[in-house]
């Protein structure tokens, strides 16, 4: 199965080291998406509807300029924009009361900064649906 | 108030083991402690600042010299290249989040009724470093990654030190 991934943070480089994760995690990476905010997280789920492009998982960062993860969210489920996809919430600061309210509301589930790419590849592993194997290692497995 | 440089051992651990941490998982290599230098010191270009306020007040302080910032950037994205300044510096914002993030959380429940505010980064070469009024607790280690220098400082409000000292 290939995926679409939307991977909302303000910091490029952690942008780039979650898009690391995710191709190390052994997904079939169709597109990732990036937004520095909460505005330009909407404005990629907009774009996504309006093009009939479905997005698979969202990786959101809670602390952020301009639009928050905690107010993306709620503002994504106000506007019913990608209903279903599994939003996962990235923070450095666990004890944030930020982010039990994102997970009362809605979130998949929470990833604390530092992470190891196993914690992303099981974390990913437990919200999309498990891959098929290729037909020619079907075949190859095969007599 | 108390003022000047904490000599207790347990928050210095603290923090050693928060910054050991973040590069153990995060890069999967290793953070020494070094002496602090007035070469350290002097070789300063980019320092990045996260304010912890609400329950408890207290300032995170990253200073890096442009080397050890560009080793850091190269850690991080998993290559070597002349990275823009930009990057440069939102890696070294992430690593300060990281390690603030680490501390707050290893405070415990004291520390869950305040946030953190985003990196601010500076490399004027005279950057604000004073922390926010009432910060007497004040800590100061340097490290070397990759045999280059950095330092990280916290200056905590006095009523934390209090909460969390040893009882008799």
């Amino acid at each position: 199965m290939s995926v679409r991934v939307l991977i909302v943070d303000d910091s490029v480089v952690m942008r780039r080291i979650l898009e690391n994760a995710l191709r190390h995690s052994g997904l079939d990476l169709a597109e990732v998406l990036h937004a520095a905010n909460g505005m330009e997280g909407l404005a990629a789920l907009e774009q996504s509807a309006t093009e009939n492009q479905p997005l698979d998982l969202i990786l959101c960062d809670v602390h952020m300029p301009e639009m928050n993860g905690l107010d993306f969210l709620l503002e994504k489920q106000l506007r019913n924009l990608a209903p279903g996809v599994p939003v996962v919430m990235i923070t450095a600061d666990a004890t944030d009361p930020q982010v039990l309210d994102a997970v009362a509301a809605g979130a998949h589930g929470t990833i604390s900064k530092p992470f190891t790419l196993q914690r992303i590849k099981t974390c990913v592993e437990s919200l999309l649906p498990p891959v098929a194997p290729p037909p020619s290692a079907m075949g190859d497995a095969q007599p | 108030m108390m003022a000047g440089p904490c000599t207790d051992t347990r928050w210095i651990e603290q923090l050693d083991g928060v910054v050991a941490d973040v590069f153990n998982i995060m890069l999967r290599q290793s953070c020494e402690v070094v002496e602090d230098t007035a070469a350290t010191a002097a070789e300063i270009d980019i320092v990045a600042k996260i304010l912890l306020s609400g329950a408890i007040d207290a300032q995170c302080l990253l200073e890096f010299p442009q080397a050890t910032a560009k080793k850091l950037t190269d850690a991080f994205l998993g290559s070597q290249d002349d990275w823009e300044d930009a990057l440069i510096e939102d890696a070294i914002g992430e690593l300060c989040n990281m390690i603030a993030g680490g501390w707050k959380s290893a405070l415990g429940a004291t520390a869950s009724a305040s946030g953190l505010s985003v990196p601010a980064i500076s490399r004027a070469r005279a950057p604000d470093r004073n922390p926010p009024n009432g910060c007497g607790l004040r800590m100061r280690r340097t490290y070397s990654f990759r045999n280059s220098p950095f330092t990280v400082s916290l200056a905590i409000r006095e009523h934390i030190e209090k909460m969390n000292q040893p009882g008799p």
